[in-house]
């Protein structure tokens, strides 16, 4: 048997409940109807040819430039940049990306969107590619690089490997066997340029001097040698001639 | 004979450097061999030019189509040109800066006694007495080997000595102008 004061208290309790939920119904259609209304209206203004135009006249004047300049100018990217690293922002950012596989989600689109096709189309067309090279060839950093490179072991281990792989031996020898080489001597020889550039070679003065030089080099030490052999032989002859000389039977004696 | 030779027999005594390649080194005389090499190279040198010489001339007078006769004279003509060729070869070279190509090569000199260059007179002496002492089968060179100058019969003739040039020496023989009879120091 139940209470009449039970009741009317679970009666009371229900009603309540079903008030805060029509109330939060209520509150959930505004909101969500606010939030489609105000969309809406950001898409409206966003399309609207007066907002671009805002936005270009913002863009284009020179306050934006000023604000730009004494920002840039300003400590402010200085202590940005030093709260980025104070932070660590760029390696949190970073890990976030590489952990949810952003990077890889946004490199396979841009690869199915043929960005990077694209970009090296744009590259190419713009001469980007040729204004770079001509930067790298003109700088020092290649040079840098190049000595670098030079300098390291790694270099002389990766010559070892190449000089020393039976494949690059295989490769020398198609190559040396192949026609390749019968065909460019030949037309090396039939080329009256190589012989021009020869006529040039032979005929400059430090080739000429170098090779008289070496000429009478050779000469003077094969001189050189007959003379000193010439010398020893004087001697020899004479203590030869001598000890015939002091042999004769009259058995003179040789002065001391 | 005997015994002054055996008194000379001195073996490549040093002596005092001429004033024209004066240093404080001191010149040894050349030896048989060496003399005999430089000749060798010489002689070699005079028949080379003269059978060059020869074999143009015997191209032009095949051209001329000339007799048998005048081809004998010719001949003789090229003898006569090859000694007086051969003779100015060693009185040109002896005369002026002592030393033919072939004394050059073994760095060798050819000088009067007294360090002085050779007059001509005094190089056609020493000529005619190189010939005189080759030939009896070269016994007019035996006496280098037991002179005390190194000295053969042409330079007993013309009062001559043959003496070893340095490097540095050589450099200053070959500067030395022709004519230049400088005297020892």
């Amino acid at each position: 048997m139940s209470n009449p004061l039970d009741s009317a208290l679970k009666l009371a309790v229900r009603t309540v409940t079903d008030g805060v939920a029509a109330e939060r119904r209520a509150r959930d259609g505004l909101a969500r109807s606010a939030e489609r209304r105000a969309l809406q209206t950001l898409d409206a203004v966003i399309g609207s040819r007066f907002a671009a135009e805002a936005v270009d006249r913002v863009v284009t004047s020179a306050l934006v430039e000023r604000v730009l300049r004494r920002t840039l100018a300003s400590r402010l990217v200085e202590t940005t940049a030093a709260d980025l690293v104070r932070y660590e922002v760029v390696e949190r950012v970073s890990e976030q990306l590489l952990s949810a596989g952003t990077l890889e989600n946004v490199l396979t689109a841009a690869e199915a969107a043929d960005v990077p096709q694209r970009l090296a189309d744009r590259m190419l067309a713009d001469r980007i590619a040729e204004q770079v090279a001509a930067r790298v060839l003109d700088g020092p950093e290649l040079e840098r690089i190049v000595a670098a490179a030079l300098e390291s072991p790694g270099v002389d281990r990766i010559v070892d490997r190449v000089v020393d792989s039976p494949r690059v031996e295989q490769l020398v020898g198609r190559v040396i066997e192949s026609h390749l080489v019968d065909a460019v001597v030949a037309q090396l020889l039939e080329s009256d340029d190589l012989w021009l550039l020869v006529d040039e070679v032979a005929n400059s003065p430090a080739v000429t001097r170098a090779i008289g030089q070496q000429g009478m080099g050779f000469a003077d030490q094969v001189a050189g040698v007959v003379r000193r052999r010439s010398e020893r032989a004087d001697a020899r002859l004479e203590r030869a001639a001598n000890r015939l000389v002091r042999r004769r039977p009259n058995g003179e004696q040789a002065p001391p | 004979m005997t015994h002054a030779l055996r008194v000379d027999a001195v073996p490549a005594r040093e002596v005092e450097r001429p004033a024209d390649v004066a240093d404080a080194a001191p010149l040894h005389y050349a030896g048989l061999v060496t003399r005999t090499i430089a000749f060798v190279v010489d002689a070699a040198l005079v028949d080379a030019i003269a059978a060059a010489l020869g074999v143009a001339a015997a191209a032009v007078i095949a051209l001329l189509h000339v007799s048998d006769d005048t081809k004998t004279v010719l001949a003789a003509v090229g003898g006569v040109l090859f000694a007086l060729w051969a003779a100015l070869y060693f009185i040109v070279f002896w005369s002026t800066t002592g030393q033919t190509p072939g004394n050059r090569l073994m760095r060798i000199r050819v000088t009067r006694s007294t360090g002085e260059l050779l007059r001509p007179r005094q190089a056609i002496v020493r000529l005619v007495a190189l010939v005189a002492a080759i030939v009896p089968l070269g016994a007019g060179v035996v006496p280098i080997l037991f002179t005390r100058h190194r000295r053969a019969l042409q330079d007993f003739a013309a009062a001559t000595v043959v003496t070893q040039v340095g490097a540095d020496a050589q450099a200053a023989v070959a500067r030395v102008p022709a004519g230049h009879s400088p005297r020892r120091a």
